[in-house]
């Protein structure tokens, strides 16, 4: 009996390999498998990996832009708070450099801060600005 | 790597409920489910004090030790394996492999699992410990109306087992700190294996894995999916409490009522306390089920009272919301007046809209058109049997009641949302948050397809206590059944 499912066994694999050789031999894509997997698998397990793919395209640049400036809270600008998804993901992905109710460092879209006066702009990502306003 | 750190969390959960399972529970009250319960909430617990994170993971992997050599010098002689379980367990976790390398390979992308539960495991692995103050700084903005918000009240359980993974990983990153979920998959799986229900495991893993709608929940990291089968699982060990308790006339052999399957209320309990370790819902469920059971009589206030051992599993969630307190954290309904708002909410349209929204939700929808389906099948096939019983089986009319007062509880909440516009909320939450009542209506589905099947309870001679020779096992799968 127990032979019976050794050889079960046996033959499931070998068919499965042999479909996954007939197909990577027939499909570009599939070809590209186990290489796209093994690069994952590679970067499963490297540490802070990941983030470039977890964020929306417009959180990475906010994020890399606080910690080029090295500073350690930040506000938002009124309509950057009122875009909640965008803000939520850049509080959490720029922890531990801390969300403040009041401040002079702003992160917020490009028409609220660039035409202030008292601001100076430290980073432009696209419509998005961080600005340090005041003296 | 992976499976490594999984395979450890899961050993010392295990190995140290066991020990607190010792302490905590009669013999026949344990179970590997209650263990593994037991070892995530000790873990939890532990954190919450306030300890490194190495300590914490010390005193576990020490309490593992201790039950390993109690096993391997006094118990070595009872120590049986129970092959077919075992096999049927590998077979439920191989076929939620492809799930779980789906759920795996994607990092960390989900709106709400992002910005609440694992950013605060990331704060905890990155603190070394638990941070109380740190919590306190996660505010909310705009004050008092939850919008950018990390809801720094919410539930740690998450936070806390994936800091441990990282703990145990040595870093962070967006994948494998997701191995949180995996671990409390496998203990839904070992507590429906547990009770018999083996292939209700392997149908809703295959169904998470192939249906879109649960395979998105699942994927997403999101918690109502997971508290949902924790609340079948409850509901179920409810059912076999239920069939161990049935009349005489239909029992083979004499038994106390008030003792028989005093395993399955601690199972239940276990359960649901994992379930209020969660997340909110979590809590609520448990209230409403242990309500509905003491309403239908199902359970009895002094059954509650000698199971009062299990009450103790809810602890984690206890000394949080006490924790939430003493560090005036914000909290959901925080310094809104919660009598004024239902009053101006019932006078809007919301109060004749929010119900009828739930119910054609895809889950209350199918969860119903399942029941309706398996109460057609159980009539067709056995008629004469289950038109009488039908509307007075006691776990039909547990499981039904569970599902509606859930449904109600949870309209009630959207009625007191925090948000200003009502239906934003409805729309970014209510499919999912469906999924626990129709974890009821699935139970409900499963009481009314095996009316009139269900075997007499095999309850052993004596007070329905196993016999000390067999002891070491408890077999939760058959109501009432002891080792043997």
């Amino acid at each position: 009996m127990r032979s019976a499912w050794v050889v079960v066994g046996a033959v499931v694999l070998l068919l499965g390999a042999g479909v996954l050789l007939l197909a990577s031999r027939y499909s570009p894509r599939l070809g590209r498998l186990p290489t796209a997997a093994a690069a994952r698998w590679r970067e499963m397990h490297t540490p802070s990996a990941g983030l470039a793919r977890a964020l929306p395209p417009r959180v990475q640049p906010v994020v890399s832009a606080l910690r080029a400036a090295g500073l350690e809270r930040y506000r938002f600008t009124p309509r950057m708070e009122a875009t909640i998804e965008l803000a939520s993901f850049i509080v959490e992905a720029s922890w531990p450099i801390q969300l403040i109710r009041s401040g002079s460092d702003f992160v917020g879209y490009a028409d609220e801060l660039a035409s202030q006066p008292s601001c100076k702009v430290l980073a432009t990502m696209g419509e998005i600005v961080l600005a340090h306003c005041g003296p | 790597m992976l499976i490594v750190v999984l395979s450890a969390l899961l050993a010392l959960a295990a190995g140290s409920g066991r020990l607190l399972s010792r302490l905590l529970f009669a013999r026949e009250q344990r179970s590997a489910f209650v263990a593994l319960v037991a070892g995530v909430s000790a873990l939890h617990l532990l954190t919450l004090t306030g300890l490194p994170l190495g300590v914490v993971l010390g005193i576990v992997l020490l309490l593992a030790v201790a039950e390993l050599v109690i096993v391997v010098v006094a118990e070595r002689d009872r120590l049986r394996i129970d092959r077919r379980r075992a096999a049927i367990m590998a077979v439920v976790l191989a076929v939620c492999l492809p799930l779980w390398t789906f759920f795996l390979v994607r990092p960390l992308w989900a709106y709400d699992a992002r910005n609440t539960w694992f950013f605060h495991g990331r704060i905890i692995f990155s603190s070394g410990h638990f941070p109380m103050g740190e919590w306190a700084k996660l505010f909310c903005l705009p004050a008092n109306k939850f919008s950018v918000c990390a809801h720094p009240d919410y539930p740690k359980f998450i936070g806390i087992v994936s800091a441990s993974v990282a703990y145990l990983l040595g870093y962070w990153n967006e994948y494998l700190p997701k191995l949180a979920i995996v671990v409390v998959h496998v203990i839904e799986l070992v507590g429906l294996v547990e009770l018999g229900w083996w292939p209700l495991a392997l149908g809703l893993t295959g169904v998470m894995t192939v249906v879109p709608l649960y395979r998105y929940h699942f994927d997403s990291a999101s918690l109502d999916i997971h508290v949902g089968a924790l609340t079948l699982v409850a509901l179920l060990a409810l059912f076999r409490l239920l069939e161990a308790r049935a009349p005489e006339r239909e029992r083979t052999s004499p038994t106390s009522p008030s003792s028989a399957g005093a395993q399955f209320g601690v199972f239940a309990l276990a359960a649901l306390a994992l379930a209020a370790q969660l997340k909110y819902e979590g809590r609520a469920i448990a209230l409403v089920l242990i309500t509905s059971a003491l309403l239908l009589r199902a359970v009895r206030l002094a059954d509650l009272w000698r199971w009062r051992s299990a009450l103790a599993l809810f602890l984690p969630a206890v000394v949080w919301l006490v924790q939430v307190r003493l560090l005036h954290l914000p909290t959901y309904f925080e310094s809104r007046g919660l009598v004024a708002v239902v009053r101006e909410r019932l006078h809007a349209e919301y109060a004749t809209l929010i119900i009828p929204y739930l119910l054609q939700q895809t889950p209350m929808v199918s969860g119903a058109v399942l029941f309706v389906g398996a109460a057609g099948v159980a009539l067709w096939l056995r008629r004469r049997t289950v038109l009488a019983r039908l509307p007075r089986d006691p776990r039909l009319r547990l499981a039904l009641l569970t599902a509606l007062a859930y449904t109600l509880l949870l309209s009630l909440v959207y009625l007191l949302s925090p948000y200003p516009k009502v239906y934003d909320h409805l729309h970014s939450s209510v499919d999912r948050v469906t999924l626990t009542s129709q974890a009821a209506l699935i139970a409900a589905a499963v009481a009314a397809f095996t009316l009139g099947t269900a075997p007499p309870p095999a309850v052993a001679p004596g007070d329905g206590r196993p016999s000390e020779a067999n002891t070491s096992r408890v077999d939760c799968s058959r109501p009432g059944s002891n080792p043997g």
